[in-house]
């Protein structure tokens, strides 16, 4: 599964129609959008919403290791060397008020500039208030959606997308204009979000649930102690990593009923040696 | 869809204008340049995937901050050397060993260059002033392998050259020998080799060059007069472990005059429990990390006495054909 945040309304509807996304009714808090492997969520401007609705996504949706999040939306740069309507991908955020640093782990390829990007708690214009900005771009939630998603996700499963807007002087804000500025940019944000991996493969527990039912079922059989329970578990996971039948050999064990904690500590022995036998 | 290795160098503001960084940096020109503030702002990020890293690692170029030179481990052989002590001018490797205690003792599989090698020579010289020194210098990762990008191996070299009390290892699985070609050998720098038989190295040591490749770049800086120890360390408990060591250590000696051997270092498996239940929760399907271990009394997991015993034994027993006996050393996880 993908998930994706964006702050506005104008810059989701980008995104939602290239990529076939439908309106869910069920959720009141935020406006969610689902379609194929994408879930998407309307945040609000700000890093707290941002947050907010990070957290609220990856939770009813249960994200887990083998998803992906996106933050989009919308940048400031003072940088001359990027154009408006440019791509951008965030290497290092800084959030402003803390000056903590988040930096995502860039493991996939993409067409995009990377740059730095500084969340502000306020638009940021030229000259505003003096602040120095230390990045190369600006915004106001990529440090709230990082912070919230690394609790639920690796660094390596969050990538913060922006689209340059403004060279950080008053731009329109026509909701309208806005999302036709995003047409292009997000047409080649969609191709890029298709070609990523929808499901990381991660490598899968050699146990399976009915191993580990058998396992609790020998143990209790067994009288084991948590402590030899867990090295029957060690004892099983390389007695399937060793391409040996489990069942067949538990199975011997299963109906024991060892009326002793001595007679389980032998029986645990006699199953041990078996296995190291086999293995 | 992975970024390519090293794509990304993330330099630590303290020493990102450094001479050794920016030579560093010169070899990898099309990777982005990230400036941090301390490395573990990078590396030791929370729930970074170690195995994903493993295949596209980044780099990062930090400076050591003290300590500089640590005591040697106990799980590691001192030699019989009163002052034996390790430094790490880099932390993890460019090779993906399967049983390497590595693979659970970092957060990050992200590589870490340390620039500042200075400063470690000059706490190694105010240490050489009480005593002389037993010095590892590619532990927790394999410098060697490194060499080409950092350089570090031959300014070891010359650092050792007129310091007669300081005694260098320098541990590898490289095949790669340019520093030891290109100066005269030197009696206090020991090039360890780790050697395994072609079955691991195909199936257990990931990138690393085969068995006959190190034969070969063993053999070639022997005659040119360097001391070299051969580590048989960690001996692994595989299928059909007999046949297959015993046609390794064929191989080796048909190569290598034992004789001629500084010494050859034996070792069973051993993990420290820390680590080895990290690194199972990361490879759930490595058959080697599964091993029902047991853990002994300092806190290591290993093979069972009688297990370990027979295999060190049997070894050391086959090797003796070829090696004066007083030139094997036994590491055993009981050692202490």
């Amino acid at each position: 599964m993908i998930f994706i945040t964006t702050a506005m309304a104008c810059e989701a509807k980008s995104l939602t129609r290239p990529l076939g996304l439908k309106k869910l009714k069920e959720f009141r808090e935020f406006p969610v959008y689902e379609g194929g492997d994408f879930s998407l969520v309307i945040s609000g401007i700000g890093k707290t919403a941002c947050a907010t609705a990070t957290a609220f996504l990856l939770t009813r949706f249960e994200a887990n290791s083998s998803d992906l999040f996106i933050n989009l939306g919308l940048c400031g740069t003072k940088s001359p060397h990027l154009a408006t309507g440019q791509v951008v991908i965030a290497n290092k955020i800084t959030d402003h008020d803390s000056g903590r640093c988040f930096i995502p782990d860039m493991m996939w390829r993409h067409p995009f500039q990377e740059v730095s990007i500084e969340t502000f708690s306020r638009c940021v214009e030229d000259g505003w208030g003096g602040t120095r900005i230390s990045a190369t771009c600006v915004d106001m939630e990529a440090s709230g959606a990082f912070e919230a998603a690394n609790f639920f996700l690796s660094p390596h499963q969050i990538s913060i997308v922006k689209i340059v807007y403004d060279h950080l002087s008053p731009g329109k804000n026509d909701q309208a204009f806005v999302t036709d500025f995003l047409t292009m940019p997000c047409a080649r944000i969609s191709t890029w979000l298709r070609e990523l991996p929808s499901g990381l493969l991660k490598e899968q527990e050699p146990l399976t649930n009915q191993d580990h039912e058998l396992l609790r079922h020998v143990a209790r059989e067994m009288r084991l102690t948590d402590t030899m329970s867990h090295k029957l578990r060690q004892l099983a996971v390389y007695c399937k990593l060793s391409g040996q039948e489990l069942t067949g050999l538990l199975n011997g064990y299963s109906r024991l009923s060892c009326r002793t904690k001595k007679e389980g500590k032998m029986a645990f022995e006699r199953l041990k040696k078996e296995i190291l036998l086999k293995c | 869809m992975l970024t390519k290795r090293f794509s990304h160098i993330y330099l630590e503001d303290d020493v990102r204008n450094t001479e050794t960084a920016r030579r560093i940096c010169a070899k990898f020109p099309g990777a982005q340049q990230i400036r941090i503030r301390h490395y573990k702002d990078v590396f030791c990020r929370k729930r970074q995937d170690f195995c994903l890293q493993k295949l596209a690692p980044k780099l990062i170029i930090a400076k050591k901050r003290p300590p500089l030179v640590y005591p040697g481990s106990t799980n590691c052989d001192s030699f019989e050397s009163n002052h034996f002590y390790y430094t790490s001018s880099m932390m993890n490797c460019l090779y993906d060993c399967e049983y390497c205690y590595l693979k659970g003792m970092y957060p990050s599989a992200n590589l870490v260059v340390f620039v500042n090698h200075e400063e470690i020579f000059e706490e190694i010289d105010r240490k050489l002033e009480s005593h002389p020194v037993y010095l590892c210098v590619s532990y927790d990762t394999d410098l060697l392998s490194f060499e080409a990008i950092t350089g570090f191996v031959d300014l070891w070299i010359a650092f050792c050259e007129d310091r007669p009390d300081l005694l260098l290892e320098i541990r590898t699985k490289a095949a790669f020998i340019r520093p030891f070609l290109t100066r005269p050998p030197l009696e206090n720098v020991i090039i360890a080799w780790s050697l395994s038989p072609e079955y691991v190295i195909r199936n257990h040591e990931r990138g690393t060059p085969g068995l006959a490749a190190r034969l070969k770049s063993i053999k070639r800086v022997m005659e040119l007069g360097w001391p070299v120890r051969i580590c048989i360390d960690p001996v692994l408990f595989i299928d059909n472990w007999d046949r297959i060591y015993q046609e390794f250590l064929d191989e080796v000696f048909l190569n290598l005059a034992g004789d001629q051997l500084a010494s050859v270092s034996i070792g069973a498996f051993r993990i420290s429990k820390g680590y080895l239940k990290r690194a199972r929760r990361r490879y759930p399907c490595s058959r080697i990390l599964h091993y029902p271990f047991e853990l002994n009394r300092n806190g290591v997991y290993c093979y069972p006495p009688f297990l370990e015993d027979k295999i060190l034994g049997d070894l050391a027993q086959r090797v003796a054909r070829f090696v004066p006996t007083e030139k094997i050393r036994l590491f055993t996880s009981s050692t202490p």
